[in-house]
C-alpha cells in the first residue's frame, strides 16, 4: 500500500493567467550529477556549498569559439577575460587551448605573469593603470591599450625615462547602436577624441602605435552591434593609414558576447541567446567588408569571458530549512548565499533539484544563509516539495561568481573541476579562519586580557565598583 | 457529524469537489486548486470528520518516508485557512 | 484524401485579441475536413479552447519564457499523441524559440515557415527607424529607453503626447511625463526591458497583412483601413482598400527583408498624405480572416510554402469587405478545465469527469 513517496500536503490556487501546469516545466531539469560525477558524492567529497566546473564543458566551449573565428578569418587571436575566473586552474586550461592573457589591473598582471605568461601575451586593459604597472607592462612588452590621453602622457614619459619605445594602442568608445552605450571606457571615436589620441601616439615620436580596441557592452544579445562595432573600427583604421600612413597592428573587439543565462530583465529564457557563430559571423563579415578598400585584414583580438566559461559553472548547495512565509508562500533556505552568487542580482539562475522532479510544484523563495534580507537567490522558482539536506544545482554560474565572492558571514567553499577523465580534481580549498583573519592585525591594546589602561571607563567603573 | 474539538469543520468542506487528478473545486467561490497527492488524501480525510491524529496515520500507512507528519498536518490546515477553505474556529 | 495535421498557437481572443482563431477559420474555410486543427494555449481559458467547433483537440504548452529546449519536448510529445504536419505560431514571443528548434521540428515531421534571423532582428521595434530611413520611407522618431531618466529626456526631446512601447506587445499613447513613467512601470514589468519612447503621429490607421516567399517577393497582399480602434489602439473594425502606395510601402519592406512566411505591416497616413511605417509585425494578424473573405487566404497558402508546395497565385481581392469583431461567450464545464489542468489537453472522453463528483455530492 505505502509505495507512494510522501511529500508534505500542499495546495495551491489556481489563478487566472497562470493556469498552465506545463507552463514552467523547462525549469525542472533534474541536476543528478555532472560529466557522469553523482552531485551527492560532490558534496560528502568536497563539501556543501560547492563550486563545480566542468574541463570537458569548458575546452568543448573555447573551441568552438576558436573555431568559429578561425573558419571565418586568417588571424584571431582569444585573449582570456581574468576578471571573468581567474582561478589559476581555468586560466591555465584557457592558455593551454591557446588564449593569451587579458588583464585589467596589476593585481591580474601579476596573476597571469605566475602562470608563465609572457608579457608580450599580455593585453593590459583597464582605466586605472598606475605607473608601476606600466612601467612593467613596457618592460616586458605587454599589449597595452590605453584608456585616457593621461595614460598616454604617462607612458610617454617611462618612455622617455627608459629610452623603450612601447607600443601602444587606443581603447575606442562608439555607438555600436545598443542600450546603453558604454560611454566611460576609452575614447570618444564619433567625437574625435580617439584621433586626437591615434594622432598623439603616431606623431609624439615617443611611442609606436598598437592595435584599436572597443568593448560595447556586456550580455549583448545582438550580434548586429559587433558588425556595427567592427566596421567602425575598420573605417577608423583605413582612416589612420590614410591620413598617417601607420596601421593599427590589431583591432580588438573586447567581450561582451552572452551566455545562455537569463537576464532578470528578459523576456525569453537564456536558451535564444545568440551563438558565438553568429558573433564571429557580424565581426569577420564587417572587417573583411570594411578592408577592402585596403586590402589587408587586421589580427582579430577577441577578449569574451562570460560566453566561454558561463555553462561550465554550476554552485551546488544544500537544503538547510524549509517554511512558509506569512503569505502562505512556500520558501527554503540553502548554504550558499548572494556572496557567492553575485550574479543573482542580475541573472534568474537556474535552480534545479539534483533528484528528479515530482509532478507537483510550488512557486518558491530561495533565500541563503546570510542573516540578511538581501539574501535572496530566487523570489519565485518552482520547485517540488525539498528536504533538509537535498541538494540543489543552480547553473550557469562559471562567469564572475568566483572571482566576485567574498567572505561575508561565511567563508567560501572550495571549487572542483572535473576533468575530461570524469575525475573531480579540488582547484582551490575551502577557506579556513585563518583565510580571513591572516592579514588582521589586532593592537596589543585591545587583546582580551590586556592591562586595564586599554579598559574602556564603563569597565573600570564597574570594576572599582 | 461535527465534532467540537476539531481544529476545522468538516462541515465547510462538504461541497468541495475532490478529483483524482488533484484538482479541486470549490463550488462556494468558483475557485480551484491543484493538490499534490498527500495533500489530496488530507482533503479528504478532513472531509470526512478525520482528527489530525488520524489523518496522519492514514498518510503514514498510504505513503512511505513521512517524518513530521503531524506537523505537516497542522500547516496544511494553517495553509487552508490562509486560502479561506476553512475558517478560524473559535475555541468551544 | 489524407488529413493535415496543423497546430496553431494564440488563441486567445480578449482585450488583446490573437491570430490564432482567424488562422483556423482560414485553414477550414480552405481544406474543410481535410485540416485537423490542434490548438496550443498558455491559459485553460484562452477563448479558443473553448470555442464551439473551432478546434479539433488542443494541448496545454510551455511558455516560451521556459526556452527551446522545453518547447521542442513538449511538441515532441504532441506529435507523438496526435501527429504533426505544420505548425503556425502566432505570437511573437514564441518565434526566436521556434526558430531555434525549427530544424529539430522538421527532423520530426513539423514544417514551419519561419523569417530569417537577420529579417526577424531588422524589424524590431529598436531596429525599425534605421530600416526605414535605408528604404526612404518615413517613420517616427524613436528613442529606446531603460530607465526613468532616459525616459524623462525621451519625453523632452519627442514631446507629448509619447507612445510608450512594449519591446514585443503594448503601447500606451501617454500626455504628460507622469502618465508616461505609470506607463514605463507597468510595461518594463510585464515584458523587460529597453522599451521604446516614441514620437506620436497623427493620422488615419491602415494595416497590410502579406505572405512572403523569402525570395523578396509577396505571394499575397491586402490592405485595410481601421474603422473602429480600441482604446488599447488595436482594430475592432476594419475594410479592406486598394491603396497602391500603401501595398507598394508593405512591399518595399518585405521584399528588403527577404520576409518568409505570414507579416503585417502597421502604417499610418499623416495629414499631408504621407505614409509612416509604425511596425513590421512578424506573424499574420488577429485579423487575417478578413483578407481570406476578401478572397486571399493566406494561411492556406503558408500551410502549402510550409509542405514545400508551390503556392496558388491569387486572384485579386475585393475592396469593401469590412469586418467587425464579434465577441461571443465561449462556455464550458468543469471538466473541460480539470483535463486542461491535470493532462495539458482538451477533454477526452476517457478522462475523470468532476461534474459527476460534484452531483453526487
Amino acid at each position: 500500500m505505502a509505495d507512494r513517496i510522501y511529500e508534505r500536503p500542499a495546495i495551491v490556487r489556481n489563478t487566472f493567467g497562470a493556469m498552465n501546469k506545463v507552463g514552467r516545466r523547462g525549469d525542472l531539469s533534474n541536476h543528478a550529477e555532472i560529466d557522469g560525477v553523482s552531485i551527492d558524492a560532490l558534496c560528502k567529497e568536497f563539501g556543501s556549498p560547492l563550486f563545480v566546473f566542468s574541463e570537458r564543458r569548458l575546452r568543448a566551449r573555447v573551441r568552438e569559439a576558436r573555431e568559429a573565428f578561425a573558419r571565418r578569418y586568417p588571424s584571431t587571436t582569444m585573449c582570456w577575460s581574468y576578471k571573468t575566473n581567474y582561478l589559476d586552474a581555468i586560466c591555465a586550461v584557457m592558455h593551454q587551448e591557446g588564449s593569451i592573457a587579458e588583464v585589467v589591473s596589476g593585481m591580474e598582471y601579476d596573476k597571469a605573469r605566475r602562470l608563465g605568461m609572457p608579457g608580450d601575451k599580455i593585453v593590459f586593459n583597464g582605466p586605472a593603470k598606475t605607473e608601476t604597472e606600466l612601467r612593467r607592462a613596457v618592460a616586458e612588452r605587454a599589449i597595452i591599450h590605453a584608456d585616457h590621453l593621461e595614460e598616454i602622457y604617462l607612458l610617454e614619459k617611462i618612455a622617455a625615462e627608459t629610452g623603450a619605445t612601447p607600443t601602444v594602442g587606443v581603447r575606442v568608445s562608439l555607438d555600436a547602436g545598443i542600450y546603453p552605450r558604454w560611454d566611460r571606457f576609452g575614447l570618444g571615436l564619433e567625437n574625435g577624441q580617439a584621433m586626437q589620441a591615434v594622432k598623439r601616439i603616431a606623431r609624439g615620436g615617443k611611442l609606436a602605435l598598437g592595435g584599436l580596441h572597443t568593448h560595447i557592452g556586456t550580455f549583448v544579445l545582438e550580434p548586429a552591434a559587433y558588425g556595427r562595432a567592427a566596421a567602425k573600427l575598420a573605417d577608423f583604421a583605413t582612416e589612420i593609414e590614410k591620413s598617417m600612413g601607420v596601421r593599427p597592428t590589431h583591432v580588438d573587439l573586447g567581450g561582451g558576447f552572452a551566455s545562455t543565462n537569463t537576464l532578470a530583465t528578459q523576456y525569453h529564457a537564456g536558451a535564444i541567446a545568440p551563438g558565438i557563430g553568429d558573433y564571429a559571423e557580424a565581426i569577420t563579415s564587417a572587417l573583411i567588408a570594411g578592408a577592402s578598400g585596403t586590402g589587408t585584414l587586421p589580427r582579430l583580438f577577441i577578449e569574451t569571458g562570460r560566453a566561454l566559461i558561463d555553462e561550465a559553472g554550476t554552485l551546488l548547495t544544500s537544503v538547510v530549512a524549509t517554511k512558509r512565509l506569512s503569505t502562505g508562500k512556500r520558501a527554503i533556505v540553502i548554504d550558499a548565499g548572494v556572496n557567492l552568487l553575485f550574479t543573482a542580482w542580475w541573472y534568474r539562475l537556474n535552480i534545479a533539484p539534483a533528484r528528479s522532479a515530482e509532478a507537483f510544484v510550488e512557486d518558491t523563495a530561495v533565500y541563503g544563509p546570510l542573516c540578511m534580507n538581501i539574501d535572496c537567490i530566487r523570489e519565485s522558482v518552482p520547485l517540488p516539495d525539498l528536504r533538509p539536506g537535498e541538494r540543489l544545482a543552480i547553473h550557469p554560474v562559471g562567469a564572475y561568481t568566483v572571482t566576485q565572492s567574498m567572505q561575508f558571514i561565511n567563508l567560501r567553499p572550495a571549487v572542483v573541476m572535473i576533468n575530461e577523465q570524469g575525475t573531480p580534481e579540488l582547484i582551490r580549498r575551502a577557506e579556513v579562519l585563518e583565510d580571513l583573519t591572516g592579514p588582521e592585525v589586532l593592537p596589543e591594546r585591545l587583546k582580551l586580557g590586556a592591562t586595564t589602561s586599554g579598559a574602556t571607563p564603563a569597565l573600570k567603573i564597574a570594576r572599582e565598583g | 457529524m461535527p465534532t467540537p474539538d476539531l481544529p476545522y469543520d468538516p462541515a465547510e468542506l462538504r461541497t468541495l469537489a475532490l478529483s483524482d487528478t488533484g484538482f479541486i473545486f470549490d463550488p462556494r467561490t468558483g475557485h480551484s486548486y491543484s493538490a499534490n497527492a498527500t495533500g489530496l488524501a488530507t482533503l479528504a480525510a478532513m472531509k470526512d470528520g478525520l482528527d489530525p491524529a488520524a489523518i496522519a496515520t492514514k498518510l503514514r500507512a498510504e505513503f512511505k518516508g513521512g517524518a513530521a507528519v503531524e506537523d505537516d498536518v497542522a500547516g496544511f490546515v494553517d495553509l487552508l485557512r490562509e486560502l479561506g477553505l476553512v475558517r478560524a474556529r473559535s475555541a468551544p | 484524401m489524407s488529413v493535415l495535421r496543423v497546430a496553431v498557437s494564440g488563441m486567445h481572443l480578449g482585450e488583446n485579441c490573437q491570430p490564432g482563431p482567424g488562422v483556423v477559420r482560414s485553414l477550414r474555410e480552405a481544406l474543410g475536413d481535410r485540416v485537423h486543427v490542434v490548438g496550443l494555449a498558455y491559459d485553460v481559458f484562452d477563448s479558443g479552447l473553448h470555442a464551439d467547433g473551432l478546434l479539433d483537440d488542443a494541448f496545454m504548452v510551455p511558455y516560451p519564457s521556459a526556452g527551446p529546449a522545453a518547447y521542442l519536448e513538449r511538441l515532441s510529445q504532441i506529435r507523438e499523441l496526435v501527429g504533426l504536419d505544420v505548425l503556425i505560431p502566432c505570437l511573437d514571443v514564441e518565434l526566436p524559440v521556434i526558430q531555434r528548434i525549427a530544424g529539430a521540428l522538421a527532423e520530426r515531421g513539423i514544417h514551419t515557415v519561419m523569417p530569417s534571423t537577420e529579417a526577424l532582428a531588422r524589424r524590431t521595434k529598436d531596429q525599425l527607424p534605421a530600416l526605414a530611413a535605408a528604404l526612404g520611407i518615413a517613420t517616427p522618431r524613436t528613442i529606446t529607453v531603460t530607465d526613468a531618466a532616459g525616459l524623462a529626456a525621451a519625453g523632452a526631446e519627442l514631446g507629448y503626447p509619447l507612445v510608450v512601447k512594449g519591446p514585443f506587445y503594448e503601447a500606451e499613447v501617454t500626455h504628460g511625463a507622469a502618465e508616461a513613467q505609470a506607463a514605463f512601470g507597468k510595461l518594463a514589468a510585464r515584458w523587460g526591458l529597453p522599451l521604446l519612447a516614441q514620437q506620436f503621429v497623427k493620422g488615419e490607421e491602415f494595416d497590410v497583412i502579406a505572405l512572403g516567399d523569402g525570395q523578396g517577393g509577396v505571394h499575397g497582399a491586402v490592405a485595410m483601413r481601421k474603422t473602429v480602434i480600441t482604446k488599447l489602439g488595436k482594430a475592432w473594425g476594419a475594410m479592406t482598400i486598394h491603396d497602391d502606395e500603401l501595398l507598394a510601402v508593405a512591399t518595399k519592406v518585405i521584399s528588403a527583408l527577404r520576409w518568409r512566411g505570414g507579416c503585417e505591416v502597421e502604417m499610418l497616413r499623416a495629414p499631408d498624405g504621407t505614409p509612416y511605417l509604425i511596425e513590421v509585425n512578424p506573424r499574420f494578424p488577429a485579423w487575417v480572416y478578413l483578407a481570406t473573405a476578401a478572397g486571399t487566404n493566406l494561411p492556406q497558402g503558408l500551410v502549402e510554402l510550409a509542405l514545400g508546395r508551390p503556392v496558388p497565385k491569387y486572384p485579386p481581392y475585393r475592396a469593401g469587405v469590412f469586418y467587425v469583431r464579434h465577441a461571443v461567450e465561449a462556455c464550458g464545464e468543469l471538466a473541460d478545465l480539470e483535463s486542461l489542468m491535470a493532462y495539458g489537453r482538451t477533454r477526452r472522453p476517457t478522462l475523470a469527469s468532476l461534474p459527476e463528483l460534484i452531483a453526487n455530492g
